[in-house]
């Protein structure tokens, strides 16, 4: 029996305006969409106001997309943190990931096996000497056993925020250097995605946030491992066109408020990037995309007599209450759109054409080819196969421009102004699940919550543990009422190990990592 | 530079039995402790993927008669030795194994890699043309020897074999050719398998000379394995001026090898890889590529000492690679100063070459 999923309420809170959709997941309905001005909302503000406030009560989910986490990051507003890293022997540890980096003593081994504990007052008389913002806990094999730093997250946490904190353990995968990088982002951004949803406390456990590999996961657990939000906005833009246009190739060109971002879709699906900190890989993924500031809030001005786009923010366009003539106001004017007020637009434009003597269509006119031509160079630098498709409210008027220029078709999807909240609505729950078997030692290590239990069998098989990741994965969802949103299932890291103990087999070492697949999870069809 | 790590998961496959020394879990463990230890996100390393050795290949070092009867073997299953059985199927995984030492041949003599480490399975030093022993079936260094050499036109090639058991196969492939020189070290012949390579072992012909062993007394480590490279070694290749130096990388000297009797450190391991590497450099453009023989402490060894000679061979920091404290304190014991009785090893040894080796006739 399908299971009931409702209506799910989509918002992409971009740096200019905040996209909603409520889409009722089961018939692929779109029951409303709009668009919200930051300059006027936030989040709260929106989910507040009439119609949402109704939707809000009735949705089963809200579920969040932000392009706020990538930006904090690119605009580096972001707070110092301080990475208490326990290494042991190997080679020298990444100490230039943080501002400040205090290395401990402490060894997990391969197996799992603490060889050597923290010394947890010594590390809280350090850290008292430090200014700390934020912390970022490490230690070697910890997704084998998180035990030395569960200890240090519970010394920390009595003299720092436990939102100013992060573990690496959250994050499954082996390679210590990346979940240095991973834990220290997150560390960073917990507070901004807290920022984000301040003041929504009576829906929180509704709340999800999309990941920069497009799927959705609970606030519960998406703020232990912030930096997993990065590329959300992107990302659910991908999903947005995986439900209304399937599994497509092309190139979708969001044009937003203050970036363009050129975003590469192959059969549906973006093209995985890892997300670097400083010189450092993550294991954060998200879509390969390429961004250029001249989006429709972007100010203009003549440079040696021609019409230019300026890389920054103006406010909102005249055409939308500003005083300050925008890309949206060249556009306006240039082809005769008729959006939000034309006049005005027309009057800025014709202001700054007459302080610089110019033509004003010829102004704009250059502006628009200017933005036109900058995308086109996005595109031609992705270099992906089949046709062009629009996002974003002025995406319907600038991709078939971009589009001629570049020899390319387009599609204008039904929705391209609110794809991204329609892709935060409709997309699946997505978690990577890790266990730990080691029969050897009777324990089974289960992350990101760092659950142990006994490992009840000697001798198991690759099926066995994979059921169980996959169980696991299950019961978190469940437990989080994300059942229903759980699409495929797949096994991303699996290795094994038989222990021989003077030419026995004494039992089997295995660690798995499972992950549920994000997708759309219906395809738009009204 | 980067460096190549030839490696594939394939390897992982090749089962003896499931308690054999020489099992799958040997590069199983240390994968994962690679992985974690993010030396191969670090941009020093990249991972290369082997290909089969062709039959071609292997025939420029083993005899028709025995590919063919691995070949039956491979299809019906059986025993080479005790120590060898021959499972169904061994022979893709052997030939994968040679041809990931090929693969690492070739990507560094093209340039395209400063060095390469083939870490592979089954190894091969105990190979001879015609029969396969001691968990080897194909002798990968020297089928990546002879690719060098019929590919590349290499002349001469230095072959450094630091695995604690004497590389019997490879002696013997090349026991008469002297544009080879083959140098190992191992535990005395005495103590351990295969029972020969004992200092009078030199070659034959025109050859003798290049043929090097070097017996150490059980129980010696970093030190006398220093001295013994910086006295014996690094002047004999610097006399050879070969063209590659390639590294029969056995880690079974390590202290917490349990079929071996040797007292060698990851430290020591790391150092004697850096000093391979700089004397490379000198020789014959840096150029080394390593192959995986013997190392069989899973846990408490492999790990350490892979880590060690991948990152010396990248030339990364590998000053705080160690074993951690417990290891250390159990195996420990194995270690002992064998200095004297190295320093006799290492005259005898220049006294019996002096007569061919031009470095050391002025004794």
């Amino acid at each position: 029996m399908a299971l009931y999923r409702g209506a799910c309420l989509g918002l992409d809170v971009g740096g200019t305006n905040i996209d909603v959709a409520l889409v009722d997941v089961d018939k692929g309905m779109v029951l409303h969409y709009g668009k919200f001005s930051r300059y006027v909302y936030t989040v709260s503000d929106v989910l507040s106001v009439d119609p949402v406030k109704g939707y809000v009560e009735s949705a089963k989910r809200i579920m969040l997309s932000t392009s706020r986490v990538l930006n904090a990051f690119l605009e580096a507003r972001l707070p110092s943190t301080v990475l208490i890293l326990a290494p042991g022997p190997g080679l020298p540890p990444p100490r230039s990931i943080a501002e400040k980096c205090i290395v401990v003593e402490g060894y997990v081994d391969p197996r799992g096996v603490v060889l050597e504990n923290v010394d947890t007052a010594k590390i809280v008389e350090a850290l008292g000497r430090e200014r700390m913002e934020s912390v970022a806990i490490v230690t070697k094999f910890s997704v084998r056993n998180p035990v030395l730093e569960q200890r240090l997250f519970e010394v920390i946490s009595r003299i720092a925020p436990r939102e100013r904190i992060a573990v690496s353990y959250r994050v499954p995968f082996l390679d210590y250097r990346k979940r240095a990088a991973t834990t220290v982002l997150s560390a960073k951004l917990k507070l901004v995605l807290h920022d984000l949803v301040k003041g929504v406390s009576s829906w929180v456990k509704k709340i999800y946030f999309i990941k920069g590999d497009g799927g959705a996961l609970p606030i519960e657990l998406a703020i232990d491992v912030a930096a997993l939000a990065l590329g959300s906005s992107q990302a659910s833009m991908v999903m947005g066109v995986q439900a209304t246009l399937g599994s497509v190739t092309g190139i979708i060109i969001d044009v937003g408020g203050t970036t363009i971002d050129v975003v590469p879709v192959v059969n549906g699906d973006p093209i995985p990037t890892t997300f670097r900190l400083g010189g450092y890989d993550t294991h954060i993924t998200i879509p390969r995309f390429e961004s250029v500031v001249a989006g429709g809030d972007c100010g203009i001005a003549v440079v040696d007599g021609r019409g230019r786009v300026v890389s920054r923010r103006a406010g909102a366009p005249a055409a939308f209450g500003g005083n300050q003539a925008t890309v949206t106001d060249a556009l306006n004017y240039a082809l005769e759109l008729g959006i939000g007020s034309f006049e005005k637009s027309k009057r800025v434009i014709e202001e700054l054409a007459e302080k610089h003597g110019v033509d004003p269509r010829d102004l704009a006119q250059d502006v628009v080819e200017d933005v036109v031509g900058k995308v086109a160079n996005l595109v031609e630098k992705v270099g992906c196969n089949g046709p062009l498709i629009a996002a974003g409210y002025l995406g319907k008027y600038l991709v078939p421009l971009v589009a001629k220029k570049c020899g390319l078709s387009y599609i204008v999807p039904k929705y391209y102004h609110v794809l991204n909240a329609i892709g935060a609505a409709t997309t699946s729950f997505s978690l990577e699940v890790g266990v730990y078997y080691d029969s050897v030692r009777k324990k089974a290590v289960f992350t990101p919550t760092g659950r142990v239990i006994d490992a009840e069998k000697r001798f198991v098989n690759r099926e066995y543990v994979v059921e169980m990741a996959r169980e696991e994965l299950i019961d978190i969802a469940r437990k989080l009422d994300a059942e229903d949103l759980i699409g495929d299932v797949e096994v991303v890291h699996y290795d094994e190990f038989t222990v021989i103990r003077e030419g026995y087999p004494m039992g089997v070492v295995v660690h798995c990592i499972v992950r549920a697949r994000p997708r759309a999870m219906v395809r738009i069809v009204g | 530079m980067r460096i190549a790590l030839v490696y594939d998961e394939k390897y992982l496959e090749h089962e003896q039995y499931p308690t054999h020394p020489e099992r799958r879990e040997r590069l199983a463990y240390t994968m994962a402790y690679l992985l974690e230890e993010g030396i191969l996100s670090m941009g020093i390393i990249d991972i290369v993927k082997p290909r089969l050795a062709t039959r071609e290949e292997v025939l420029r070092v083993h005899t028709e008669e025995y590919l063919d009867y691995l070949e039956y073997l491979n299809e019906v299953g059986g025993m080479i030795d005790l120590d060898t059985p021959a499972p169904r199927r061994f022979l893709t995984y052997a030939l994968l194994a040679a041809g990931g030492a090929i693969v690492a041949g070739e990507v560094a003599i093209e340039g395209i890699y400063s060095r390469a480490f083939a870490l592979v399975r089954p190894p091969g030093h105990h190979a001879k043309p015609s029969k396969g022993a001691g968990f080897c079936y194909l002798n990968n260094i020297a089928i990546l020897t002879e690719h060098l050499r019929t590919k590349y036109g290499v002349k001469r090639v230095a072959i450094l074999d630091w695995d604690a058991h004497f590389g019997d196969g490879t002696y013997e492939i090349y026991e008469d050719d002297s544009e080879v020189l083959y140098v190992s070290i191992h535990q005395d012949p005495l103590t351990l398998y295969p029972g020969k390579g004992f200092i009078h072992e030199i070659g034959r012909g025109d050859a003798r000379g290049t043929k090097v062993c070097i017996p150490v007394p059980p129980g010696t480590g970093d030190e006398e394995y220093l001295y013994i490279f910086d006295e014996l070694i690094a002047p004999l290749v610097e006399w050879f001026e070969p063209e590659i130096v390639l590294v029969s990388a056995g880690q079974d000297c390590h202290f917490s090898d349990p079929i071996t009797w040797l007292g060698i450190s990851a430290q020591g391991y790391a150092k004697l890889m850096s000093r391979t590497v700089e004397l490379a450099k000198k020789v014959c453009q840096g150029r080394v590529v390593a192959v995986l023989e013997g190392g069989y402490s899973i846990e408490a060894g492999l790990p350490y000492t892979n880590l060690a000679v991948i990152a010396a061979l990248a030339e990364a920091d590998t000053t705080s690679i160690k074993e951690p404290m417990k290891v250390v304190e159990i195996y420990g014991w194995k270690r002992r100063r064998t200095m004297p009785e190295v320093i006799r090893i290492v005259s005898k040894v220049r006294e019996v070459l002096s007569r061919y080796v031009d470095a050391f006739k002025e004794m």
